[in-house]
């Protein structure tokens, strides 16, 4: 069957042309020199300079020490969140399908649980079998660090340990817009 | 002018957040303009809340330092303070 088969026969040589122009259009309105487009991600607030991500290191849910530098030379989703965040725990299955698409193409999705009762945190992620590195703030120290006053709070960091944009509350983070630009990111070397 | 002992990104992003339309300045590491003005909490490393008003000439007009869980001062009293400089 051809990649068309969804076009009526009878349409697909008017069609074509008018597909070429749209396609045209579309690749118009992209953003210069593939930058992502942040835009696509609606109060994604973009960083306008790229300051370095202050490093930190917190232990695992297991005690092991992680350190945000650890994943250099990855696109880090860098995440606070906490069991008591409605939003924080809506969010967790679009995290892990993205991770899960995004994981062998350069993203490092790291989630900073934040004031948050240890054992609240530890049966959260037992429950939803979460993937992705996990790290235990319960004072909220890199929390205030990185400005997580409202939860959840995202950063989006490049391979570079440089901050690309950040989020104050919920997103559609397995959305098709989301997919888009974490794909544009994790193109850019 | 707001002075704390966070750090400028964490500055930024408090700025950000807030919206606010004046500047915000780090103090970090040390805390030497803290120290200066008597509010520096070596122990925790951050200040203790406090307003100053700094008149034209750089003559403290105004100082308030809050202790341990007092309410903040309300923006009528900060405003009628600057309204004594005029």
């Amino acid at each position: 069957m051809s990649s068309a088969h969804w076009l009526h026969p009878m349409s697909r040589g008017r069609l074509l042309p008018a597909v070429f122009f749209s396609l045209c259009g579309i690749l118009l309105a992209a953003p210069a020199s593939g930058a992502p487009d942040y835009k696509l991600i609606p109060k994604l607030q973009e960083s306008k300079d790229h300051p370095q991500a202050p490093d930190f290191t917190l232990p695992d849910p297991s005690g092991k020490k992680l350190s945000l530098k650890d994943y250099r030379g990855k696109v880090v989703f860098l995440a606070f969140w906490a069991t008591w965040c409605e939003y924080c725990r809506e969010e967790v299955p679009a995290m892990q399908s993205l991770y899960r698409e995004f994981k062998d193409k350069g993203l490092e999705i790291v989630a900073v649980n934040i004031k948050d009762k240890r054992e609240d945190a530890l049966a959260f992620i037992k429950k939803n079998k979460i993937s992705y590195p996990v790290m235990m703030d319960p004072e909220g120290d890199i929390g205030s660090l990185y400005g997580a006053y409202a939860t959840p709070t995202v950063y989006l960091i490049d391979r570079n340990g440089m901050v690309l944009a950040r989020m104050w509350g919920p997103a559609g983070w397995y959305s098709p817009a989301a997919r888009k630009l974490i794909g544009e990111i994790v193109q850019q070397k | 002018m707001g002075i704390s002992a966070n750090v400028t990104f964490s500055q930024r992003a408090f700025a950000d957040f807030l919206k606010l339309n004046f500047p915000l300045l780090s103090d970090a590491p040390d805390g030497k303009t803290m120290q200066a003005y008597g509010i520096y909490n070596a122990e925790r490393r951050l200040a203790q809340r406090s307003y100053f008003i700094v008149d034209k000439k750089g003559i403290i007009r105004y100082m308030k330092v809050l202790k341990q869980g007092e309410p903040l001062v309300s923006n009528d009293e900060l405003l009628a303070e600057l309204q004594k400089l005029k």
